[in-house]
């Protein structure tokens, strides 16, 4: 994505959490810039992680065999693990950029009022989660809103975002393997 | 008035073969369940495929050699009883009527997915029907992995959506559970550029449905729908729901919720509610579809082989047309 791009998006971001308002308002203006330079920043640690992934040389392609498909998602999630085996809370997710996706977030839940226990009643209750942790096998994966998906930063086609207890999560839904997160995104009436 | 007359004429004709009420099934018990594993003889003792004779007994599906022949399961990836239950009935379904395909609306494996979960969930209960040749086009749900795209025998060619066409029907599988941008972009250039007769979108999430659980998918509904209408959709098929629903059509488009392949959730069809036009909750089901030319057959069949829905659905564009003074 380019730097313009991030910024249209980020314009996008900062108009969403003041409800859309076209009002030309220069406390806005001024906030774009931070917030783009935050989802440059977040953009290019993603960039980073995707470089990692195909240096490990080990990418899922389709088979009839289950278990080969078992088998090589395996090493790959484990090459991931063992390459970001240092990895914590804000390696992927810059804070300013995990303050504006959340700052996205209420905004778009305020919007829904009444409907936002039934937009995310599909949300597992969980503990908070841990970096490198493989996402449970017995929970659903939530949806996350796709007008409010539609607001938030692009994520690279393997990598999701996922409401996990109160917390999004962004999953490599390739291995399931939690890569980083915003903890208590979700208000806790929610949840 | 008009849209009075449209509905007319897009529903030509519904047949019912049980007496359920509108919107809930009576009572949890259904008659003797079938065996939990019924296998057919094996393919090479079979004789070769007759030529079609026509509608079978009771059934309201006309059969034919050149039609588009497919079977919907929604919710199916439990490996429990139910879900081979209703598999050996869909495998006596195909004896009278044999569907080339089958779409997948999604949780097309609950649980973990590691090798034994495909063997367990999908290619032991299905195994009648994929040594037939049966291909199944997998829609993803939210208890799927997207890494199913890579499983083969899903025919998802490594993609979280897809579509493929079948004569003068193209199929658009859809991922509800991660709507991006980039995926409704890819929808409306698909949709636009198909010149197919029938457009038919599947996917887990219905955008409307009558289910006390989940309930219409408002968000989905925003996107989608205008696309559906702008590019002539007739029908859509989702799940999610762990019950059958046929909607009265909405804007003109049919939409069906099959989601009971092996889950249930009895009696969660609200009752009263204004969006249903047949609704079965009461066990498990799955439904066959027939397309010849324009019109569009289809038969709901519950796991103990009961009908309990089924009619004929005409093309929208047709439907539209004929309505037009």
């Amino acid at each position: 994505m380019t730097a313009t791009g991030i910024a249209v998006i980020a314009m996008s971001m900062q108009a969403a959490a003041a409800g859309g308002r076209e009002d030309g308002d220069a406390a806005i203006q001024e906030a774009v810039s931070p917030t783009a330079a935050a989802l440059l920043e977040f953009q290019q640690r993603l960039d980073g992680y995707l470089d990692l992934r195909r240096s490990l040389l080990k990418q899922l392609s389709s088979t009839a065999d289950a278990t080969r498909l078992e088998a090589r998602q395996e090493s790959l999630a484990a090459a991931v693990r063992m390459a970001r085996r240092n990895a914590k809370r804000g390696d992927l997710i810059p804070s300013a950029a995990a303050a504006a996706i959340s700052s996205t977030i209420t905004a778009d839940l305020k919007r829904r009022a009444s409907a936002s226990g039934l937009v995310l009643s599909e949300v597992p209750n969980a503990p908070i989660p841990s970096i490198n942790a493989t996402y449970p096998a017995d929970a659903a994966l939530s949806t996350v809103p796709p007008l409010m998906l539609n607001n938030l930063p692009r994520l690279p086609e393997t990598l999701q975002y996922r409401f996990f207890g109160r917390h999004l999560l962004i999953l490599d839904g390739d291995v399931q393997i939690v890569l980083d997160y915003i903890p208590n995104v979700l208000p806790r009436t929610l949840r | 008035m008009r849209r009075t007359l449209l509905a007319a004429l897009f529903t030509v004709s519904l047949a019912c073969a049980t007496s359920l009420p509108q919107a809930r099934a009576p009572g949890p018990t259904p008659g003797p369940p079938t065996p939990a594993e019924k296998a057919g003889p094996p393919s090479s003792a079979r004789p070769a495929a007759p030529r079609l004779p026509g509608p079978a007994p009771g059934s309201t599906l006309p059969n034919q050699s050149e039609s588009v022949k497919f079977l919907v399961i929604g919710d199916s990836g439990t490996g429990d009883r139910p879900q081979y239950e209703v598999a050996a009935t869909i495998v006596e379904t195909r004896k009278r009527f044999p569907f080339d395909f089958a779409i997948m609306l999604g949780d097309n494996l609950y649980g973990s997915e590691n090798a034994k979960a495909f063997a367990d969930k999908f290619a032991k209960p299905y195994k009648s029907l994929l040594d037939d040749g049966v291909k199944f086009y997998a829609a993803l749900g939210n208890h799927d992995e997207p890494t199913q795209r890579f499983y083969e025998p899903f025919n998802m060619e490594g993609r979280r959506f897809y579509t493929f066409r079948k004569k003068d029907v193209r199929f658009f599988a859809l991922d509800s559970t991660y709507m991006t941008p980039e995926q409704l972009d890819w929808l409306k250039h698909e949709l636009e550029d198909s010149d197919a007769k029938w457009k038919i979108p599947y996917f887990h999430h219905p955008i409307y449905s009558s289910g006390e659980r989940h309930g219409s998918e408002l968000d989905l509904q925003v996107l989608v729908e205008p696309l559906f209408l702008q590019f002539g959709v007739d029908v859509v098929f989702s799940g999610h729901e762990h019950f059958y629903e046929r909607l009265k059509p909405q804007k003109g488009i049919v939409y069906i919720t099959q989601g009971a392949a092996a889950k249930l959730r009895r009696g969660n069809i609200r009752n009263n509610s204004s969006l249903t036009a047949k609704g079965f909750d009461a066990d498990r089901s799955f439904t066959i579809v027939e397309i010849v030319d324009d019109q569009m057959f289809f038969e709901t069949t519950s796991r103990t082989g009961q009908v309990v829905d089924s009619g004929v659905l005409l093309r929208r564009e047709v439907a539209e047309a004929a309505a037009t003074p």
